[in-house]
């Protein structure tokens, strides 16, 4: 399994459908924050959990509301520069 | 089939199609609750055999409390196994029994009962979820007498006890709903009646659309106690524990992806993409534009839609598609509480002399059964509307000619429950579905009560008689 760090599926995400970011088994850091928060690799025991297809989908871009589905639930929380970063990728 | 294809997006998604919802009481103090899905299977269905979605979550759910939640469901969760990887082949020699090595494409379940707390309905409070029956083998669907020479003992060695008393089956059946309908969606178009509709035509007798068709089945059979809100089997028909609402629902994940290479990934939540209660609401009542919202609502959200059954369309056509037939209909304008309770309330008390199937003032579609209404020694097709209370819509059978009661309700017929002054027109008890007069249906007497389906061998496409 690849370590993917935020920014590694940020330029991944600038491929996929516009609005919607995949990560198949891997994940991402999620800091839940600011533009500025700070950036690491994944350890083994966070990848281990993330171990499933997950899909990344914005709900709100100008709320910067995001929401990942995984498994079988739903996880919903707001990152405007995530939000930001990725609208740009997609162009 | 009251309600296949009934949506524009479930209409392209026949796996999650939940097209008939049937409750009823059943011998020994149990009901049984069916819900089917996979509508309008020719029986040649090779080379791949129809199956049940490994992808979607099957529900039958039951209100105990009126609200319109459901306070007991039983879910399903299906698994496909291929055990040969070298054939392009269904099965490679007969299948004689669920474990034959000749059977290569097997489909087992997982059978979930999860029962709110406090009833408060699922969505409210918590939930107590246990796995009541895994690893349960569905039969194969019928291939013909090569490949399933004992079809009906195989289906049968499929009905799986459950622990705490009551079966389960899931597979293939024969389709038991039966309707004209290529008549109906001609302008509503009512064989043998076609002599009196605006675009008139020669009289000729009703065409069972259905006949010779195969579905897919859900059967649960439980105790009553186990679906009853007090966990007690009732004797008062007059006391409102008695009564359970009923209805099916098919969900997808929230999330997919593909790969490319074949392969689907599902992810997220449990969206509701189907469901039935009553039979024919959705496919009749409401109007098109919002069929796919209706389907992915809870009953307890029906009240959206009371307009529609308050004010059916249906029963404004009537008098127009059939000129000077439907007068009395023609002239009325009121709201029809006799629709709004048969489908969306249920039946009060004194209206109709020693029943009711109220389930109080939420609006929600299902499937009303008062559980202290024995089984009918002599079953009546048309149910309550001729005196047999254990029949639709007091919950529905697999044999209720559902199709003829409510034309018939719609047309009138009942109206005088909820207004002595009114005089349905003669002709609303009159009309009915025209297949009955030539139906071909067998059923079962036995769980799962629908009958065995028709085998591709024998009835290849294009050779019904209909």
């Amino acid at each position: 399994m690849t370590t993917v760090s935020r920014r590694s599926f940020l330029a991944k995400g600038g491929a996929g459908v516009a609005g919607v970011a995949t990560v198949a088994a891997g994940g991402i850091a999620l800091t839940g924050g600011s533009a500025g928060a700070a950036e690491r690799s994944l350890d083994a025991e966070e990848l281990a959990v993330l171990d499933r297809p997950m899909l990344l989908q914005i709900r709100d871009a100008a709320a910067g509301e995001v929401e990942i589905l995984v498994g079988d639930t739903e996880i919903v929380f707001t990152d405007r520069a995530l939000v930001a970063r990725v609208l740009r990728a997609s162009r | 089939m009251s309600s296949h294809r009934e949506a524009p997006s479930i209409s392209k998604d026949p796996v999650a199609d939940n097209t008939d919802t049937y409750a009823f009481r059943t011998p020994g103090e149990t009901v049984t609750l069916i819900t089917n899905y996979l509508p309008a299977q020719t029986p040649a269905g090779g080379p791949n055999f129809y199956e049940f979605g490994d992808d979607v979550l099957y529900e039958i759910k039951v209100d105990n409390t009126g609200d319109g939640r459901p306070d007991v469901v039983y879910q399903f969760r299906f698994t496909t196994t291929v055990t040969r990887d070298d054939t392009f082949l269904y099965n490679v020699g007969p299948i004689e029994s669920l474990d034959s090595e000749n059977w290569i494409r097997k489909q087992t379940y997982t059978v979930t009962k999860v029962t709110a707390r406090g009833n408060q309905g699922r969505g409210k409070g918590q939930t107590v979820s246990e796995v009541l029956a895994t690893d349960v083998p569905c039969p194969p669907c019928n291939i013909g007498p090569r490949s399933t020479p004992d079809y009906a003992g195989l289906a049968q060695a499929a009905v799986t006890e459950l622990p705490g008393g009551g079966m389960v089956f899931a597979g293939q059946r024969a389709e038991g709903f039966f309707v004209d309908l290529g008549s109906i969606f001609d302008l509503g178009t009512l064989r043998p009646f076609q002599a009196a509709h605006l675009i008139p035509s020669a009289s000729s007798p009703g065409v069972d659309s259905l006949e010779q068709i195969n579905v897919h089945t859900i059967a649960i059979q439980v105790p009553i106690g186990h679906v009853t809100r007090d966990g007690a089997v009732p004797t008062d028909v007059a006391a409102p524990e008695a009564v359970i609402g009923v209805w099916g629902s098919a969900s997808r994940q929230k999330g997919s992806t593909r790969n490319g290479r074949g392969a689907k990934a599902d992810m997220g939540p449990w969206v509701q993409v189907s469901r039935l209660g009553n039979p024919l609401f959705n496919e009749v009542i409401v109007p098109m534009a919002r069929k796919d919202e209706w389907n992915a609502d809870g009953p307890d959200q029906d009240a959206e839609y009371a307009g529609f059954v308050a004010q059916p369309e249906l029963a404004k056509l009537l008098p127009v598609l059939y000129p000077d037939v439907f007068p009395n209909l023609a002239a009325l304008t009121a709201d029809r509480a006799d629709l709004l309770a048969i489908l969306l309330t249920g039946i009060p008390s004194g209206l109709i002399p020693g029943f009711q199937n109220f389930t109080g003032p939420t609006q929600a579609d299902m499937l009303r059964l008062n559980l202290a209404i024995a089984p009918s020694a002599e079953p009546n097709r048309l149910g309550l509307a001729a005196g047999d209370a254990a029949g639709f819509p007091n919950g529905r059978r697999v044999t209720d000619d559902v199709v003829t009661v409510e034309l018939r309700a719609v047309a009138g017929l009942l109206y005088p429950l909820v207004d002595a002054t009114y005089t349905p027109d003669a002709a609303a008890g009159g009309i009915e579905d025209g297949t009955f007069a030539t139906l071909e249906r067998t059923f079962l007497d036995v769980f799962p009560y629908l009958g065995v389906p028709y085998s591709g061998y024998d009835v290849p496409a294009g050779s019904s008689a209909a």
